[in-house]
């Protein structure tokens, strides 16, 4: 009989204990928007993705963010207001890109803002960088290879460092190719400092043309001149590490960076001799279309 | 020498080793000792089957008692008997008390022994003290579960399942009601040994969770050791589930048929030849969509069946050898049955083994060789079912195999018993993961290994026994060699036990699960992915009590170090492949047990408490998390468990209840999502898309919502004269709570256990 009443009682007490339990949604996290793009002050249009941070995976939507988007000049506190762009991507997802009529300055602090009608923001602040002109210093010939410096003066950091090449192929055709930067590049007081190997990056160009023979006719630098701030950890861009949110980013109240940037270039040059023959160049006119 | 002697008639000369040898010089000059071994095995009257478990004893004329329990073959050895006059009892709970009288003289004694089922009520405490199964009666980490008790635990079908019990123990947490993933301690399903009469079965839990490729009709005796088990067992760190099954009845034919919702199945048995030989088979096949889909309102995408047969023959009085096979299936859609593309996981075990028992000679030993292949072939992809999103190019495969040749010998000794053994096998692995764990490589593997133990049992008076062992493998395959040091001790004085358990462990093929998504149940065989192949220690100890005849308490606490493990790494891409990284991790908690026992009524409360960490290290973290060492609570890392198991006879009829209570399991929340452009230069925002991004929090920083449940059943056997008709009823989840699988947290969809169900099934076997 005891065994009895204990089950009863039990199920009873079991019975009225069923009730269900949604996942608690987490709390504080204050982060609204994530934001992309850079002040640029060699073009009189600036663009910067606004991407609003959802709590739902999806492909973006072309409804109106609700929010209001400016830029200010912490020189002079002018104040500057973004409009939208709706662009559909090649892969079917719909993005914001907030636009902003103006040339910022070289050298002068900028803060971008995004405020929803909650009055939640999301902000960055960034400094353009000032205007770089790069010049070339005297060829370098080490054993084995050839350096050609380039300085950089007043460059607060570098990003996508690339050299340009004019070349001739065998048929004397001519055209300009791009190459990924191969030599070094550190920041010293003034500004950066970068040296091209020459033979490696020949090696390099030519590897992107099946590694069929060219004369280089003139080449050049060219480097995306970028605020302080946009700098990665340890050196490196490695997407694995940066895309853990907050680990490359200037804002406040969401994620993203939104820099400072421009691209600038150095004059061209033509190689010495002994440079183009060290690198495994030809030189103009090697081919079929000799005389 | 004097064993190798002993093993020429059964053709074992390869045995002759040096492990042999060594053995032969410490055993024989005490074989030579002028005392006598009585021995023999132990079967039920009724059908001629092996009872294990059976006390044994012989008492003299001044009452002293030595004696032994039978072991998995039904066998019993005592050792050292001197010259007189005994008296032999054979006790067993719920049988007759078997008596005899023995004039003893030096030499070996061989005395078989027919136990009666019991007629009347035995005295409870005499009962009770016999008692080698039951919720509380733990020792060191190992548990010996048997038919009765996987039949209290109220399940959607009249036959009861293994898999339905082993869920109500502390200290194992399931992925809940669909997948069939077990972890025991802290381990990983992988990292659990289930060996079927010696055969391994690599995923022997079917995808809903109540039911396991040992449906209770087979079921002689589970021994569940949960950590710190014999130097016999090695390969897996965490447990070992050791499951021996029924002989056959060897006197007549007997045949069952059951059908409930989930699980209709069969079952024949009977004698090749009278008390000689026997068989037994046993088929199951779900039939879910016609029965348990038409009674609730979800999909119930899961089939599964098993198929079990055994020959079991005594071929001389000296000998046994059986032969099982097994065959299962099963194909389910564990996540999300409304995703645009769900995933179908598929996975067949199919295996056999052969084993042969022997006692050579007039030698108190007992040989034993045994034979086993094991295959597990695992398939995820879309549904066979549905042609139009068949594509082969997202099948994932891996295949595992293993063949395993191995002996074990006992020589019993007044006061220590010998066990020592070896063995070879070698496991295949291959896998297509298309990319699902990058830097796995997928390539055909062989691994073989060698290697041997020994594993004394010194009895010390009659309250101590102590177990140091020690189990050596060679790898030539990994160019690895492992020593594992083992020990087991318990002392038992009366109503008090203590029991401590330890060594350490290595596992050379590891099964590798994405663990970030709960529904992830695929799991790809390989070896170590890094090269160091994954470790353990362990150590536990714990007390049982048995407070009065009825009530036993039990408090057994446990901590496993674990070594390169190898996890899927973290990354904010929402993408489904990963990764792998190493990781260290330990687990430690405390298990606490009450079991009551009045007339017929049986009343039993667990409760575990557990805490897992695993930690990983990599430069990333200290820019993500400001240390370079994450430490986290993995997804099975369940705090608190506790069961209440009730069952009564109540006006003739059994009524049977369960209750579980779990708390919440860790998950990496998710705090949004947005899109990630690499900054590597200044992005064209008017082309460059981006990629989607999850924004987590710290990784398993979140918790699930509790699990708790209420199972109920109502069963009534029907004498029919020449069969039983036994029928049930019940309800699964009987309060209908809404209990959590997973959560998607990319759509916000949660995925459900299973709601109320009301069960019904019949049973008809042959008395």
């Amino acid at each position: 009989m005891r065994y009895r009443l204990l089950l009863l009682l039990s199920a009873g007490f079991l019975f009225g204990s069923g009730c269900d339990e949604a996942i608690a949604p987490p709390d504080g996290f204050a982060a609204y928007y994530t934001l992309w793009g850079a002040f640029d002050p060699s073009v009189d249009v600036q663009a910067v993705r606004v991407v609003p941070i959802e709590r739902e995976i999806g492909t973006g939507s072309a409804e109106p963010l609700g929010v209001e988007v400016t830029s200010t000049d912490l020189a002079t506190g002018a104040i500057t207001t973004w409009r939208d762009s709706v662009i559909t991507f090649s892969d079917g997802s719909v993005g914001h890109v907030y636009l902003g009529d103006f040339s910022p300055e070289f050298g002068r602090r900028y803060e971008f803002q995004v405020e929803n009608g909650a009055g939640q923001k999301t902000t960055a602040a960034t400094r353009v960088p000032p205007l770089v002109s790069p010049f070339r210093e005297a060829t370098a010939f080490i054993p084995g290879d050839v350096k050609l410096p380039v300085l950089w003066p007043g460059a607060p950091q570098l990003n996508n460092l690339e050299i340009v090449y004019e070349l001739e192929n065998g048929n004397c055709d001519r055209f300009i190719q791009d190459a990924p930067f191969v030599g070094d590049a550190e920041p010293f007081e003034f500004g950066w400092s970068t040296a091209i190997r020459l033979a490696e990056a020949a090696d390099a160009v030519l590897a992107l043309l099946d590694n069929r023979p060219h004369a280089v006719v003139r080449m050049w630098m060219r480097a995306e001149v970028a605020s302080e701030d946009w700098r990665p950890p340890n050196g490196v861009f490695d997407p694995e590490l940066l895309i853990e949110p907050g680990t490359f980013s200037n804002v406040e109240g969401g994620f993203g960076f939104v820099g400072g940037s421009y691209v600038a270039q150095t004059d061209s040059w033509t190689l010495e001799p002994d440079a183009v023959i060290r690198a495994g160049f030809e030189f103009p006119g090697f081919g079929t279309c000799s005389p | 020498m004097f064993l190798v002697c002993l093993l020429r008639p059964i053709g074992l000369r390869f045995l002759s080793g040096s492990f042999l040898a060594l053995l032969c010089v410490l055993v024989a000059p005490v074989a030579q000792a002028q005392t006598a071994t009585i021995r023999g095995f132990v079967i039920d009257k009724a059908d001629g089957q092996l009872l294990t478990g059976v006390n044994v004893a012989v008492e003299n004329d001044a009452g002293d008692i030595t004696g032994a329990a039978t072991n998995l073959d039904g066998f019993y050895t005592i050792a050292g008997v001197r010259r007189g006059r005994y008296v032999l009892r054979a006790s067993f709970i719920g049988y007759e008390t078997f008596v005899d009288t023995l004039d003893v003289a030096p030499g070996t004694v061989q005395v078989d022994i027919e136990l009666a089922a019991s007629s009347i009520q035995l005295d409870e405490a005499t009962v009770e003290s016999e008692r080698t199964n039951g919720a509380a009666n733990v020792t060191a980490g190992l548990q010996r579960i048997r038919v009765e008790d996987v039949q209290l635990i109220p399940a959607p079908d009249v036959t009861g399942d293994l898999a339905n019990y082993l869920t109500t123990l502390p200290g194992i947490v399931t992925s809940g009601d669909r997948g069939g993933q077990l972890f025991i301690r802290g381990g990983e399903p992988t990292q659990n040994l289930v060996l079927l009469d010696g055969m391994p079965v690599f995923q022997p839990f079917h995808v809903l969770g109540f039911y396991s490729a040992f449906p209770a009709d087979i079921l002689s005796t589970a021994d569940v050791y949960a950590g710190g088990y014999n130097a016999r067992f090695g390969g897996q760190l965490s447990s070992v589930l050791d499951i021996s099954t029924r002989s056959g009845n060897k006197r007549r034919f007997g045949a069952s048929a059951s059908v409930a919702p989930f699980v209709s199945g069969a079952s024949i048995e009977g004698p090749l030849v009278r008390d000689r030989a026997s068989f037994l088979v046993t088929a199951r096949k779900s039939v879910i969509e016609q029965g348990a889909a038409n009674l609730v309102s979800q999909p119930l995408p899961f089939d599964f069946g098993d198929v079990f047969a055994k020959l079991h023959v005594t071929p001389s009085t000296s000998s046994q050898l059986s032969v099982s096979g097994l065959y299962t299936t099963d194909t389910g859609t564990v996540g999300d049955i409304d995703a645009p593309r769900p995933d179908q996981v598929r996975y067949t075990n199919a295996g056999g083994s052969f084993r042969y028992v022997l006692l050579p000679g007039s030698a108190p030993l007992l040989g034993e060789i045994q034979l086993s292949y094991s295959y597990l072939n695992t398939e995820l992809g879309p549904s066979v079912d549905d042609p139009d999103l068949l594509d082969l190019t997202t099948l994932r495969t891996s295949d595992l195999s293993r063949f395993n040749a191995q002996f074990d010998l006992t020589y019993f000794l007044r006061g220590i018993d010998i066990r020592a053994g070896g063995f070879v096998r070698t496991t295949y692995t291959e896998s297509l993961l298309g990319g699902l764990f990058q830097n796995v490589s997928s390539d055909r593997v062989n691994v073989t290994e060698a290697g041997a133990y020994i594993e004394p049992e010194f009895k010390i008076g009659s309250a101590l026994r102590l177990m140091p062992g020690f189990r050596a493998t060679v790898s030539p395959s990994l160019g690895e060699n492992f020593f594992e040091p083992r020990f087991r001790a318990v002392f038992e004085a009366g109503r008090h036990r203590l029991s401590a358990a330890g060594g350490l462990y290595n596992q050379p093929v590891v099964g590798i699960s994405d663990r970030r998504d709960a529904t992830s149940i695929f799991t790809a065989w390989a070896t170590a992915p890094f090269g160091n192949t994954p470790r353990a220690l362990h150590v536990l100890g714990g007390y049982r009590l048995q407070a009065t005849s009825g009530l036993d308490l039990a408090l057994e606490g446990y901590y496993k170090d674990l070594e390169n493990l190898a996890i899927a790494e973290w990354t904010a891409f929402p993408r489904l492949t990963t990764n792998l990284q190493p990781a260290d991790g330990e687990a430690y908690g405390l298990d606490a047990r009450a079991e009551l026992r009045l007339g017929s009524a049986y009343f039993a409360v667990n409760y575990g408490l557990s805490h897992v960490t695993y930690s990983a290290t990599s430069a990333r973290f200290e820019l993500w998390y400001g240390e370079e060492t994450l430490s986290f609570r993995p997804a099975h890392d369940r705090r608190h468990q506790a069961t209440v198991i009730a069952s009564a006879p109540i006006y003739g009829f059994t009524v049977s209840l369960r209750w579980q209570l779990g708390s919440g399991l860790p998950y990496s929340r998710a705090l949004g999502f947005d899109t990630y452009i690499p900054p590597s230069s200044n992005p064209d925002v008017f082309t460059e898309a981006g990629i989607p991004r999850v924004i987590y929090e710290r990784p398993f920083n979140g918790l699930l919502p509790d699990y708790h449940r209420l199972d109920i059943s109502v069963d009534r056997a029907f004498d029919l004269g020449p069969a039983t008709l036994t029928a049930q009823a019940g309800l699964i989840n009987a309060y209908d709570r809404k209990n959590l699988f997973a959560f998607d947290i990319f759509t916000l969809r949660r995925v459900d256990q299973l709601p109320i169900i009301p069960t019904f099934g019949l049973k008809l076997s042959t008395n």
